[in-house]
């Protein structure tokens, strides 16, 4: 069975700079949003553009990630010649190995994607907010007849040094790569995410297995092996919203978004849904003690105190006379009565006890983690 | 025929002149409740809980809003290897049809084969308005034990019985076969009735101790939903060992406004609150602009309520739209009920006794 395109989400990540957010569970798997995980937008993208086998590379921490994807249901991937699969390190003749880097994933999940025999790989992270259709990123790689395409965006030209950064012709044809360059040449950033004619890119990955090297990275090995071979790669602009949430300010500040007014992410968009896991959960129910301004509130919400310019993710309980402000609280919380929680990030499971208080600042944000206890007798 | 293994039918054929516009077009099972089910999501459930998987529904019309809800019925662990649900429409024609030209055994042939191929040991026969948390699995339990031809519910919270029956399959293929023989000819929910009523029969009486109501009337409908909004029926409906499936929606977080003022409301995903809601029971996907108020009511899918606009004592159905300081003023006896997709302008006011 031949599919045109499949996709592989990279979503081994730790995602150190999000701290106690990310000590047992994958990048990915954050909670984000009120009812998402991060990687349920690249999940959801598929989704939508039609792809329906993905393999989603796992590694570090997988197990929250791995039981909320499950069979892909979630996002219709489990009919016919269709599949979410989970591709995690595992051990076979040659010994086991971890991943090294992006393109080694791929490398060592060779037979996966032989087994699906596809023309074309996506390949994505599983750590960024956007929605985007690939289907149209994928004719744009056929009508340039290319071996490579890499999503790009424009970035402002003070931030380019932080990016990887595409410099292209005056036919978006690329002709050279700068990871992080003191003086970048173009903004045209890369977003990690490339379409590959799979023939060439296995070509390309095997050669230098078989030579004993070992191509790690997409961006530090593979680009520039095809550049040097004088390969066709090719930049496509994207200009929509996307994110990298990768530090706990940036998580907070994407959240808020939602809030204030703008939502450039369009997440109600329903001819563009992201998708997620759900449960059966009753409705939210507001209290006669509640009062609630300029936030939002899942299902499963029992709300009896004060909750300003906040998100309650589900399932989530305020006790009354608390007082929740510019914070993210996720999904199951158990929030006591008299608590005051300020510009602060509540993690999955959290218990809160009465009377306590959690108190951050802009620019220094603070965390409570997954399942942590704060105040009782903790 | 496995030993323990219970199939489940439903009659969704009752009366509902009593609910006037709101079951015009959709039958009473399908009436949603409680933000973001419908009332045969309650009973559905627990068949679901009871690893029922084998599900009959017999229909009065088309019941196309039924087919919109349940589909597959994927999300009752219905649409597994073995089992399925099977819909029957049109009862209300295959009644009237058989009152011109008379009845014949055909009229049970559905229910009939319906039970031998369920290759069930036990049915369980069920109404469509009741909304109750029954344990199924407990109700065979004392089925067996007490070594009953027919097992009922007795709703202590209503004092009276409920249409739930637990029979085997075999005595209900029998009572069918009696009823052919003797021209009764009803839906499986009456014909227990009826022959619980003719016959000597060994009757177990199951208790069921929590929430109970059922939907006779647009007062009952009104009143489940509102009391939903207290937490002791809350929980006794919603939190038990048994939840509540509904249909999956992917719905997003609600929005609350700057200026919101919400209090003692039951609210579902999709909405953007700017204004007032107290005691009220809202829907998915509904909008209420700034300075509008809602108070004591119930307002289904998709309705906007416009700025400045007051809804009060009042059922929209889906997709009303209330212009822009329009007023809409029910009382606790004259609840107004407004038809799905109208708009609604200038004011529609009932005098209070």
């Amino acid at each position: 069975m031949k599919h045109e395109i499949i996709a592989m989400i990279l979503a081994g990540g730790q995602g150190t700079r999000l701290g106690k957010l990310t000590k047992n569970i994958a990048k990915p798997a954050v909670p984000f949003g009120g009812r998402y995980r991060i990687i349920d937008f690249a999940m959801s993208n598929c989704a939508n553009s039609g792809i329906h086998n993905v393999g989603v590379i796992t590694q570090y921490q997988p197990l929250s990630l791995n039981a909320h994807i499950g069979n892909g249901s979630a996002w219709g991937m489990d009919g016919r010649n269709s599949g979410a699969t989970i591709l995690q390190p595992y051990s076979s003749s040659e010994g086991t190995q971890f991943f090294e880097g992006t393109a080694h994933a791929i490398v060592q999940n060779m037979d996966y994607i032989d087994g699906l025999n596809p023309e074309y790989v996506l390949i994505l992270s599983g750590d960024h907010i956007y929605k985007m259709n690939y289907e149209l990123m994928l004719t744009y790689h056929k009508e340039q007849e290319a071996s490579l395409t890499v999503g790009v965006i424009p970035v402002p030209m003070e931030e380019a040094s932080r990016f990887g950064i595409m410099n292209t012709d005056e036919h978006n044809k690329i002709i050279e790569f700068e990871e992080k360059p003191a003086q970048p040449k173009s903004n045209l950033a890369s977003m990690g995410i490339y379409i590959f004619t799979w023939k060439k890119l296995r070509e390309y990955l095997t050669k230098d297995v078989e030579n004993g090297q070992m191509m790690e990275d997409f961006g530090k090995n593979v680009i520039p092996s095809y550049l040097e071979a004088g390969e066709s790669i090719f930049a496509y602009r994207f200009n929509g919203y996307w994110k990298d949430v990768g530090t706990i300010e940036s998580l907070w500040e994407a959240n808020m978004e939602f809030l204030d007014g703008e939502d450039e992410l369009n997440i109600r968009d329903r001819h563009w849904r992201i998708f997620s896991q759900t449960y059966a959960t009753p409705p939210q129910f507001i209290s006669e003690t509640a009062k609630i301004s300029n936030s939002m509130v899942s299902d499963g919400c029992l709300v009896e105190g004060e909750v300003e310019h906040s998100i309650l993710s589900q399932r989530v309980k305020i006790g009354k006379n608390s007082k929740i402000k510019d914070s993210l609280i996720m999904g199951n919380v158990e929030i006591g009565e008299n608590v005051v929680i300020d510009h602060a990030i509540i993690g999955e499971g959290a218990k809160i006890f009465d009377h306590q208080e959690i108190i951050g600042e802009l620019g220094n944000i603070k965390v409570v983690g997954h399942g942590e206890e704060v105040g009782g007798n903790a | 025929m496995e030993k323990t293994k219970i199939c489940s039918v439903f009659t969704l054929t009752e009366e509902s002149h009593s609910l006037k516009d709101l079951t015009i077009k959709r039958p009473i099972a399908a009436l949603p409740f409680a933000s973001r089910y419908r009332l045969i999501d309650c009973t559905l459930s627990s068949v679901s809980a009871a690893k029922i998987d084998s599900v009959a529904l017999f229909i009065g019309k088309s019941g196309r809003s039924i087919y919109d809800h349940i589909r597959s019925g994927k999300s009752w662990g219905l649409s597994g290897i073995t089992g399925g649900i099977f819909t029957f429409s049109q009862q209300f024609y295959k009644f009237s049809l058989g009152m011109e030209v008379g009845f014949t055994e055909e009229f049970y042939e559905d229910l009939r084969m319906f039970l031998i191929r369920s290759r069930a040991r036990y049915v369980f026969v069920s109404g469509s308005k009741t909304i109750a948390n029954v344990d199924i699995k407990a109700m065979r339990e004392q089925h067996v034990a007490e070594n009953a031809q027919i097992t009922r519910v007795f709703s202590t919270q209503k004092n009276d019985y409920l249409t739930m029956y637990l029979l085997d399959v075999d005595f209900m293929l029998g009572l069918i076969d009696q009823a052919v023989q003797e021209g009764v000819f009803l839906e499986a929910t009456d014909l227990v009735r009826f022959y619980l009523k003719k016959q000597e029969l060994t009757v177990s009486n199951f208790m069921y101790t929590g929430y109970t109501a059922v939907i006779s009337s647009l007062k009952d409908y009104y009143q489940a939903n509102m009391d939903m909004l207290h937490t002791t029926h809350f929980k006794e409906l919603f939190e038990t060992e048994i939840p509540i499936i509904t249909k999956e929606k992917n719905g997003s977080p609600t929005y609350f406004g700057k200026l919101a003022q919400v209090k003692s409301s039951m609210i579902a995903t999709d909405c953007f609150v700017r204004g007032k809601v107290e005691n009220s029971v809202i829907f998915r996907r509904v909008d209420i602009l700034e300075k509008a108020e809602v108070h004591h009511s119930i307002i289904m899918q998709e309705c906007v309520i416009e700025e400045g606009a007051i809804v009060e004592y009042a059922i929209l159905d889906k997709g009303v739209r209330v212009a822009a300081g329009s007023v809409i003023k029910g009382t606790p006896d004259q609840i107004i009920v407004i038809s799905g997709r109208q708009v609604v302008e200038g004011e529609w006011i009932k005098e209070g006794e």
